[in-house]
């Protein structure tokens, strides 16, 4: 069956700045915002820009993922000749499987995927980043160009930029280099991960790659800059708009704080829908004692004390007296009575006994960060998890 | 998995009593309790006693309902074989003038469905009954019993109680009582179980002789012939919504834990059709005491007893005591508004205030603009 673009969602990354949080899930099946995943922001952009053919390619602990996009009807993409479809790595006669070594041997390895419907473009998109984007229009940008690859581009500070893979135009404003985290930036230009390739193109530059022992197979490393030496139409489409890569504590708590401002993103724009695969949740009860501002909750909590500044997945409970402030808290977590969370990332079931403190305001000291807690943890009633603490795997955090 | 029981849902009654509130809808499609409808009771309770094939008997105004319902995937009964079916009138008699006065008109005039029915047991329930009841146990019951009827009913008083049973020993009903005023014996909840075969026969039985009710027509004559009536005793929240006071009690009742957690089991999910996908977001000044709130709702204001359903935008400074407020009305800011029912889609403008009485709620009728 024959379409015009199918996108391939990379989703296998470990996410391993996210170290606590992501032990035992993928990092685009990390809650955020209080009813979303993170890869609810691409599939969402995917069902909106009228993509209906989505690849997910899974490798690091894919289970819940695997569950969480079912059948994709959550996005609208479960229609009878499109769909989303995961991808793990497999196993080929006579040879032995592999799993994914880099971002281009990933779709390397799902060539015969893309064959079967023999799209005139492919999408590349990474399960990390926070945003709402039309990707028709890039792909109109992309056919006008008579582009070989299109990368989609956002303008950050000449101070972060030797964190990103970096671009600089020609005349023509079409890419004339790109340098992956360089130490010396000469652009503020920077990819947010996000490619539009004439698959045809592609498929031939995959399989050169793959030849390559040298190569990384990454399409930042290898790829582009292959693509760009050999004088392919490489041209930017420019981003203007909110987008957050969530790879870090820090840029994870910043991103969900930025979602209690409409001026960062408006979720409740019913335009752009970022859609969500919901539980069956009875609507969230905000009891006698409870004080509630500036903050996001979401079906099935039932909150008791004070929550302000903070996120709430779904069915989090605050208790009588506990306190919850600049927090993020995930789906099913409990925050017992009088127990302070502040300044923290609670993750999902995780248990907050009463009476215990989790992180602290900032005290601009240079230890100062974040308190993570993992998924699943039991806090003691009355223990102490210090401001920058991070907790995770089979543990009980005692008084 | 229950693979012997047909379910099916009577949602074609409509009240004059729910004024504003049912005059575009049926008391099955009522909104309820922040995001469900009154039907998703009786199809919960049938999804989670592993019931998938389902016809839901309509008659009048039933826009709402077929909305709601969909293809019935939000309840597992989007099936390529049996599932979902929506029955409106056909085959309706003309004598009626398009209104069923009882169940078993309605069920003669889908006669044709239930002789297709490919299950031994039925099981018959009301689409504007607020109640959990755990059907798997019912109709366990039922089967292990062997009797021909069995009556799910309540010892709690409901209001608007329809006809009651007095149980004599092995939960076997002794008498039918009809519009009881005072509360004697248990009271029925209009949910029965009996087989395909008796179903089918009182149904023709009925229409030979133009009785309409099933319980004063076909389980009276069914009593009068000896055949036994067991009762299973359901004990959980149970309210038939039939007036605006009624509606606006049983909101409010949710409001007290003691009572969700009776009409929203853990083990058993009350489902409805999902379609918001957005958190609620509370503002800075927002106040919020006592209430229910759906998601995608954005707080800005105060609001104490209050029942919010999903996209309900509330502008600082407003306040809402007692107030129930259904999807995507938006209220301006410095609005008072106590006890106030606000159907879908209504328009507050800033510096409105309304008071109705818990006795007389106030309602705003659907789209207006004040």
């Amino acid at each position: 069956m024959k379409k015009k673009c199918v996108a391939m969602l990379l989703a296998g990354g470990q996410g391993s700045r996210l170290y606590a949080l992501t032990q035992n899930v993928a990092k685009p099946s990390m809650p955020f915002g209080g009813k979303y995943r993170i890869i609810d922001f691409p599939l969402s952009n995917c069902a909106n820009s009228g993509i209906d053919t989505v690849g997910v390619l899974t490798q690091y602990q894919p289970l819940q993922l695997n569950s969480y996009i079912g059948n994709g009807s959550a996005w609208d993409l479960s229609s009878s000749d499109g769909g989303v479809y995961i991808l793990p790595p497999y196993q080929t006669s006579g040879e032995k499987g592999v799993w994914f070594k880099g971002t281009a041997n990933a779709i390397y390895q799902n060539i015969a995927f893309l064959d079967l419907y023999t799209p005139e473009y492919v999408l590349i998109l990474s399960g990390d980043h926070i945003y709402k984007m039309d990707y028709s229009r890039m792909l109109d940008e992309h056919i006008k160009n008579e582009a070989d690859c299109t990368i989609g581009v956002i303008q950050v500070p000449m101070e972060d930029a030797s964190r990103f893979g970096i671009m600089s135009l020609d005349a023509d404003g079409a890419i004339c280099k790109f340098t992956e985290k360089p130490k010396q930036p000469d652009s503020d230009l920077a990819s947010m991960g996000i490619y539009i390739f004439t698959w045809e193109k592609l498929r031939r530059y995959l399989i050169e790659d793959e030849a390559d022992p040298t190569s990384e197979n990454d399409f930042g490393k290898n790829i582009i800059p292959k693509m760009l030496n050999a004088g392919e139409r490489m041209w930017p489409y420019r981003f203007e708009g909110y987008w957050r890569d969530v790879g870090t504590i820090d840029s994870f708590w910043d991103a969900n704080m930025d979602m209690l401002s409409p001026t960062h993103i408006d979720l409740y724009d019913m335009h752009w829908p970022i859609m969500a695969n919901g539980a069956k949740l009875v609507p969230q009860y905000i009891g006698d004692a409870a004080q509630v501002s500036h903050s996001i909750i979401t079906g099935g909590c039932i909150v008791n004390g004070s929550v302000t500044n903070s996120v709430l997945s779904r069915s989090v409970q605050v208790e009588d007296g506990a306190v919850v402030n600049y927090s993020i808290i995930m789906p099913g977590a409990v925050i017992e009575n009088g127990a302070v969370v502040q300044y923290a990332i609670v993750g999902e079931n995780t248990r907050v006994g009463a009476g215990s403190h989790i992180g602290s305001e900032p005290t601009g000291e240079s230890g100062w960060g974040i308190a993570t807690c993992g998924p699943n943890i039991k806090v003691a009633p009355g223990a102490l998890v210090p401001a920058g603490a991070m907790i995770y795997g089979d543990v009980e955090v005692e008084k | 998995m229950n693979n012997k029981v047909h379910g099916i849902i009577h949602a074609y009654h409509g009240y004059a009593e729910l004024r504003e509130l049912g005059s575009k809808r049926t008391g099955a499609s009522m909104p309820f309790c922040g995001r469900y409808r009154l039907i998703d009771f009786a199809m919960s309770s049938m999804m989670n006693a592993g019931i998938h094939d389902v016809g839901i008997i309509m008659q009048k105004g039933y826009q709402s309902l077929l909305d709601h319902m969909g293809s019935g995937r939000d309840w597992n009964m989007e099936r390529h074989t049996g599932g979902l079916t929506m029955l409106p009138p056909y085959g309706l008699p003309d004598a009626t003038k398009g209104v069923y006065a009882g169940c078993m008109e309605a069920l003669n005039a889908v006669r044709t469905y239930l002789r297709d029915i490919r299950q031994p047991y039925v099981v018959l329930a009301r689409g504007d009954m607020c109640a959990s009841i755990d059907l798997e146990k019912a109709i366990n019951q039922h089967i292990s019993t062997g009797v021909d009827v069995t009556a799910v009913c309540t010892s709690a008083p409901i209001s608007s109680v329809h006809h009651s049973y007095i149980v004599g020993k092995n939960s076997i009903a002794e008498q039918l009582l009809c519009l009881q005023t005072d509360n004697v014996g248990v009271q029925s909840l209009e949910t029965y179980i009996m087989s395909k075969t008796l179903l089918t026969e009182l149904v023709e039985w009925c229409a030979h002789r133009g009785c309409i009710h099933l319980h004063r027509d076909a389980i009276m004559h069914l009593m009068n012939e000896g055949k036994k009536i067991g009762v299973y005793m359901h004990d959980g929240y149970a309210r038939l919504i039939v007036n605006v006071n009624g509606y606006y009690e049983a909101n409010m009742d949710m409001l007290n834990p003691a009572n969700r957690d009776l009409l929203f089991p853990e083990d058993r999910h009350v489902t409805t059709r999902e379609r918001i996908n957005v958190s609620t977001y509370y503002g800075d000044g927002a106040k919020v005491k006592t209430s229910l709130v759906a998601d995608g709702c954005v707080v800005e204001g105060s609001i104490e007893n209050c029942v919010l359903f999903p996209g309900v935008k509330l502008a600082a400074g407003s306040v809402l005591k007692n107030c129930i407020i259904m999807n995507d009305t938006v209220i301006g800011s410095n609005v008072e508004l106590n006890c106030v029912i606000a159907d879908k889609d209504v328009n507050v403008s800033s510096y409105v205030s309304l008071t109705g009485n818990s006795k007389l709620p106030l309602v705003i009728p659907k789209r207006s603009r004040i």
